[in-house]
């Protein structure tokens, strides 16, 4: 049996529930490293809201709305982008995915893939529309959408990664 | 999850529900909050920006080794592939930039004696910091890059920052070890430039894509597509003739620019101080330059 009090189980607690936060904050970080690959445009890719999409859908309590609000100011700040508008942005992603994760349980990854293509629609407008409202003209789209393809084709690929991540976590959780 | 706690977490979790329900509006609000804070006053988390890229950067600095090398392998791989052809253009543009050289060196001596005819006092040589570029944000909404030099290694806001074709943007953000460049092609970047041959006055104005145009043109003026775009030194951000790039074609809207540069590609860049406070800087700056302007002799123009 476990001992619940022991400051062994009390690391390991803390150590699974910040796994989240800590891998949505690194992917935050390595959205910002130069690629420079020949012949691509520079692009951005969403892994924060991959991220962001995965544990809210899967196991919110691990991903708390304070976690999300911090990971967006992060972005903005290291972006250059207007302070709060990742965190907006993340956060109403976050609230949607929260309040449909009923309708997502059980569901096949084709169908959870979807709701990532939905979701990252409504954050692309929105963060479109916010800084087109804030620049006081219509910004260019062109890069939203190549954003937009980007991150959803790549979905996959990270979702696999997390559910091996989220695993291992509740293993003996 | 599964309930740990029995009855006692069965009548917490409707409260909880609560709570979390308002905390989520909270932070929502206050996000929303924040936009506004700072669009009414983009100072207001300047200080707070430059702590928190300051404090990542020796991550982004690490992580942005690797990944330079694995491009500079790309690079390799593909310039290997056209080898001939790169060759026999580099021979033709050899010859080309002999007869430059000839040109400028007669040119040299025909100014040094021209110079000492009118004892000229040369500009202060301007001082520059290379610095690596750690990081770009893509350029969905921002088209700026990450440096890993700042105060420390002498970078100021509002210096140039170029690589050897060209002219990248302009230091926007200082921390100690880090610095964010805004580049030409950012929607707020506004530069004023001169066409060489013409010395037709205009304002290169970004819009986040990889092809700024030409603002403030007479109408009855036309520029041919080719012609070099240089700054022109108004304003006092950047000395007059650093490169920029080459007029493409025109259409309606006005003249496109094609940059000799790309930012997001370079991975060194280098920043130069000219010694030109420009519109961005602090004022305290401003006036100490203003002052030392007006000891020395007036610009060139």
């Amino acid at each position: 049996m476990i001992d619940r009090n022991s400051s062994w189980y009390r690391l390991d607690y803390i150590a699974r529930h910040s796994t989240p936060f800590l891998i949505t904050t690194a992917l935050v970080i390595i959205t910002q490293v130069p690629l420079r690959l020949p012949n691509i445009a520079p692009v951005t890719l969403g892994l924060g809201l991959i991220a962001v999409y995965y544990w809210a859908l899967h196991q919110p309590e691990m991903l708390p709305a304070v976690a999300v609000f911090f990971v967006g100011l992060l972005q903005d700040m290291l972006a250059g982008t207007p302070i709060g508008l990742g965190a907006f942005s993340l956060l109403c992603a976050y609230g949607i995915v929260v309040s449909q994760r009923r309708f997502f349980h059980g569901k096949s990854f084709l169908v959870v893939w979807w709701g990532f293509t939905m979701t990252a629609i409504a954050v692309g407008v929105l963060r479109w529309g916010l800084v087109s409202m804030m620049e006081g003209e219509m910004v260019l789209f062109g890069p939203t959408m190549i954003e937009f393809l980007l991150t959803v084709t790549l979905y996959p690929v990270f979702g696999y990664v997390f559910v091996l991540v989220h695993r291992s976590l509740s293993r003996e959780a | 999850m599964k309930p740990h706690r029995g009855s006692v977490l069965r009548f917490a979790a409707p409260v909880r529900n609560v709570t979390q329900r308002f905390a989520y509006l909270f932070l929502l609000f206050g996000a929303l909050a924040i936009i506004l804070l700072g669009r009414a006053d983009p100072q207001i988390f300047e200080r707070t920006r430059v702590a928190v890229t300051d404090m990542v950067t020796p991550l982004l600095d690490a992580a942005s080794r690797p990944l330079a090398t694995v491009s500079d392998v790309v690079n390799e791989a593909r310039s290997l592939t056209q080898l001939r052809k790169d060759n026999a253009a580099l021979r033709l543009e050899n010859a080309r930039l002999i007869q430059w050289q000839t040109a400028a060196r007669t040119l040299i001596s025909e100014n040094e004696e021209l110079r000492r005819l009118l004892s000229f006092v040369p500009d202060d040589l301007a001082t520059s910091v290379t610095a690596r570029v750690i990081g770009d944000s893509g350029g969905t909404f921002v088209r700026n890059i990450l440096i890993n030099a700042g105060r420390r290694a002498g970078v100021a806001k509002g210096q140039a920052a170029l690589v050897s074709t060209g002219l990248v943007g302009r230091v926007q953000e200082v921390g100690e070890r880090s610095a964010r460049i805004l580049l030409i092609t950012d929607l707020n970047s506004r530069i004023p430039v001169v066409v060489e041959s013409t010395r037709q006055r205009a304002v290169l104005a970004g819009d986040n894509s990889d092809r700024p145009r030409l603002l403030h043109l007479p109408g009855n003026v036309t520029i041919a597509k080719g012609e070099r775009i240089v700054t022109s030194g108004h304003g006092g951000v950047f000395p007059p003739g650093l490169p920029v790039g080459i007029v493409g074609q025109p259409s309606k809207t006005g003249a496109i620019v094609q940059l000799f540069i790309q930012g997001e590609k370079v991975e060194f860049i280098r920043l130069m101080d000219f010694g030109l406070s420009g519109v961005l800087s602090d004022l305290d700056r401003r006036t100490k330059a203003g002052r030392a302007a007006g000891l020395k002799k007036p610009a060139k123009q």
